[in-house]
This record gives C-alpha cells, structure tokens and sequence, in this order.
C-alpha cells in the first residue's frame, strides 16, 4: 500500500542520498541494540539494517560520520567503512580521469557546434520545377549545407527565391534543427497550345464513322474506306469562293492558308486473329509433391536458409514473402523469401469438339488483345469456325469491331 | 495499576469527545502490515533486540516481538521504524 506521495518521497529520498553520498558502514560489537537505539535518539538515520552473526551492515550519510563516532565509543562497538556510493565520490574519482571528463566536455562542445550548423536542405512542394534550381537559388541568397544557421537570412533567402524564379507563386524557409525545409507553391502556368501548322491524317485503316473538322477541312467523308497515313483533315486551307452558279471553286494562283487542324475522326477497325485447336489437350497437373527454399533478407544482406536442387522435372514455382510488421513508422528490414516448387504431371486429356472450339477461341482472344488497345468501344465480336478436311484440329477464326479515334497530327512542312 | 487504568479510561472517554484517534492521545504505536513482506512500526520507543530472526521492538507499554526469516531494518527514525523480510510471527509482550 505504497501511496503515490510516498512513492515520490521515495524517489527524491534516493536522488538526494546519491548526490550527498552515503556510505555503508559494519558495525561490530556486543550491543548492537544499544548503538541503534542511541542513534535514533540522536537522529543519526541509518538504513537498509542487515544483521550478520556479531554484526550490522547499515547505510549511513556522510555527514553523520562524523557524529557516530561518539556514540560508537558508548556502546562500545567498532565500526569499518564497506564502501562509499553517490555523487560527491564518484566526482573525487573522477580527479584521476582527467581524459574521461575532458572527453565529455568536448563532446558536449561538438554537439553544439555541430547543431548550429545547417546540414540539410529539404524541398516541398515542387511539381514541375526541378529540384537543383531551387537549391541553386537558395545557396546564391546563401543558403547552403554547411553554413552557420545564424547567417541564413530567411527573409532573404525567399525573396531572392521568388525573385529567381518566376515560376514559384509563394516561398517559405524554416529552419528545424539542422535541416532547412524550402516550402514552394508553384504557379499553374497555362499550357501553350501547338499552332504550328499540321494535317490530321489515319493511324490505321478503317472505316470513316464520324468526321468533324474543328479547324480545317474534312478530306473524307462517312462511310469511306481510309487507309494508314491517309489525309483526314486539311490544315492547308486553300481560299475559296462562290462562281456564278453558287459552287465553290478554289481562287487560283493563291497560296494555301495553313492552320493546325483539329478534329474528331472516328472510324471502325477491324482485328481478327485465327485459333486452333486438337482434339487433345495436355494438362498440367499437381503431383502434391513440393520442395521449398527459404532465404532470410536483412536489409540488402541474403541469408539463405534452405536450398538445394529441385529434385522434379516439371514443376511450378510459387514465392511468398513474409515480413515483420511495421511498427508506427519505423520499417523493419527483415524478410523472409519462401520460394515453393510444386512437381506437376504432364497428362493428356481427350476434349469434345465443344471444348476444342473454346480452347481456340481463347487462344484468337488472347492474340487480339496485343493488338486492341485499352479503353476502345467494341461494337461487335464476331467468331466463326472455318471448316477444314481435317478432323482432328478445330480452327476459330475471331473479329472484333471497334470504334476508335484514328486521328493523328502531322505537322506540314513549310517548305512544302 | 487500577490508578493508571482509570487514567487510560478517563483519557479515552476524552479523546471520543474531542474524536481525536485513540493513537495520539493514548500514546500508542500504528502499525501497518504490507502481507508478511513489510511491517511499519510509527510511534516506537527503539529496539531490544534484532536479529536475522528476531526483532523486539520497545513500545511505550511493553514490547512487541517479530519472528521471521531474514529480517532487515529498512528505515531507522526517530518515529518510524520499517521491518523488511518474511514475517511469521506477530507477538505483544506486556
């Protein structure tokens, strides 16, 4: 039932005997109780009693040394000194190593020397600006690793900073320990849009499905086949005018206004890819045998536990990695590597015609997704079984229409 | 004897009119028991005898016996006096 206060009173008795220093004294005689009595009388405090046969171990403070001596002669006992604790002593032997504490000193000195210094220049907030400028910026208004953190003049440093570069909206430089953060908005600079002169020609072959000139002149129609590299928007604009009956006809001998066209070109495009199939398929089956290595990675260092050669001729390799769990923020760089090899058992398996023709349709599929790019509109998939003499094999063929946007700038030549 | 018991009565029936605990007024020990670890002795009259196994402690009335293994004198004062080990017995002598 320590209370609190008491246990503080506790501490604070402990802190206060360690830098007055106490020592432990054995006291020896016939009448011990006599010489403990007199010293509560007195108000010589002893503590941590211990008795031994014909004698008492106690701890006493140093300044009741001096008094106890009276009342040892009293009871007539004999006291020894065991041996001396706390602050004042170890100081005294502290004289003796002059080395150890000039050590410290100078450790204490370099630390602070050291820390008045700016070591590291931490940027946040850029996006499109490089880093280097920055930096560069700021060690010309003189911020720099290296420099002494009472001659870096914050204010300077952003003025000089948002002086430099016209790119930066706002600057802030703190100073955190040894490390100075350059904070930077960057300005949103409008993007300038290409007015160089070009035409809108095909990326692949199709069929035009929507052709809308935002600037310039449609050089297709709907509905027209186009091949790869064909011209689908006009950017060289040759003036036109009305004649009599209300057409337009191109003036002659002028030259051609060129603008950077613009446009939608959607056009259908075909892929198709061919797949087949036997009527035998092999499968790769799981013997249920495995054989595993473990390597152990602390760090960049590989430790490999287990391995050895794979004792299968056909096998599987799985790898699962197991790490310590990160702790707040401190990452742990222990892992572990288990790397699994699963025999497996190359069968035959007989397949119907029904599987046979799925087998081969995903093998077409798996083809036409290399040439398909992502995130076109599909309009129709079309799969048809070729008939062949053959009656073991089952070829597919597969196509699928989609709807893309065939545009593609080409730049004119002036020259031309 | 009948003398210094009707003293000790007369001042008992004192101290629960004014209710000031019967320890002050009657002069006696407070003694407080941490399991069998740790005996705290407040208002003690010194030691009669100590021992590893045995401590007789001086009270104003008589004297109170400790028997234990391994007993220790953790705080020496003027007041209080704290006895550290493993207590088995618990005696007043008159």
């Amino acid at each position: 039932m320590v209370s609190i206060e008491e246990e503080f009173s506790l501490l604070s008795f402990r802190l206060s005997n360690y830098f007055r220093g106490f020592l432990v004294v054995k006291i020896t005689g016939q009448t011990l109780e006599k010489f403990i009595n007199l010293c509560i009388h007195k108000g010589i405090y002893l503590w941590d009693i211990k008795r031994l046969e014909d004698a008492i171990i106690a701890k006493i403070r140093v300044e009741d040394f001096r008094t106890i001596r009276p009342i040892i002669r009293r009871a007539h006992c004999k006291i020894h000194l065991v041996s001396r604790y706390g602050f004042p002593f170890f100081l005294y032997r502290m004289r003796y190593r002059k080395m150890l504490i000039a050590g410290g000193v100078l450790f204490c000195v370099c630390l602070y020397m050291l820390s008045s210094f700016v070591w590291f220049i931490e940027t946040v907030g850029l996006i499109s600006l490089p880093e280097e400028a920055v930096l560069n910026a700021a060690k010309q208004a003189g911020l720099k690793s290296g420099t002494t953190k009472n001659k870096v003049d914050v204010k300077l440093v952003e003025h000089t900073l948002l002086v430099q570069i016209p790119e930066i909206a706002w600057v802030g430089v703190t100073l955190k320990g040894t490390k100075a953060v350059i904070e930077v908005a960057e300005k949103t600079v409008v993007r300038v849009e290409d007015k160089s002169p070009a035409h809108i020609i095909a990326a692949k072959d199709g069929l035009m499905e929507e052709i809308i000139a935002l600037v310039g002149e449609a050089a297709v129609q709907r509905g027209e086949m186009v091949r790869q590299g064909q011209l689908l928007i006009n950017g060289a604009l040759v003036p036109k005018v009305k004649d009599f009956a209300g057409n337009l006809v191109p003036v002659p001998d002028s030259p051609p206004q060129l603008t950077h066209a613009q446009g939608i070109a959607k056009a259908r495009i075909w892929y198709q890819a061919y797949g087949e199939s036997g009527l035998m398929k092999q499968i790769d089956r799981r013997t249920g045998r495995i054989f595993t290595h473990i390597v152990l990675k602390v760090g960049q260092v590989e430790k490999i536990i287990k391995d050895g050669l794979v004792p299968f001729g056909y096998y599987e390799t799985e790898e699962a990695y197991k790490r310590v769990p990160s702790w707040r923020n401190k990452h742990i760089p222990v892992e572990s590597k288990i790397i699994t090899f699963y025999e497996i058992e190359l069968q035959e398996a007989p397949l119907t015609v029904d599987e046979a023709r799925e087998e081969a349709k995903r093998m077409a599929f798996e083809k036409l997704q290399h040439q398909i790019p992502e995130g076109v509109q599909v309009l129709n998939r079309n799969i048809e079984v070729l008939k062949t003499a053959e009656t073991d094999i089952v070829r597919v063929k597969v196509i699928v229409e989609t709807l893309e946007d065939i545009g593609q700038i080409q730049k004119i030549n002036s020259t031309q | 004897m009948t003398l210094r018991m009707q003293r000790q009565r007369l001042q008992k029936k004192l101290a629960n009119l004014l209710e000031i605990p019967d320890d002050i007024v009657l002069d006696l020990p407070r003694i407080t028991l941490l399991g069998n670890m740790q005996m705290l002795v407040e208002n003690h009259k010194g030691i009669i005898e100590y021992t590893n196994k045995n401590v007789r402690i001086r009270l104003k009335r008589g004297e109170l016996v400790l028997v234990g293994v391994g007993l220790l004198l953790g705080n020496l004062q003027a007041e209080e006096l704290i006895v550290e080990g493993e207590i088995t017995e618990l005696r007043f002598v008159e």
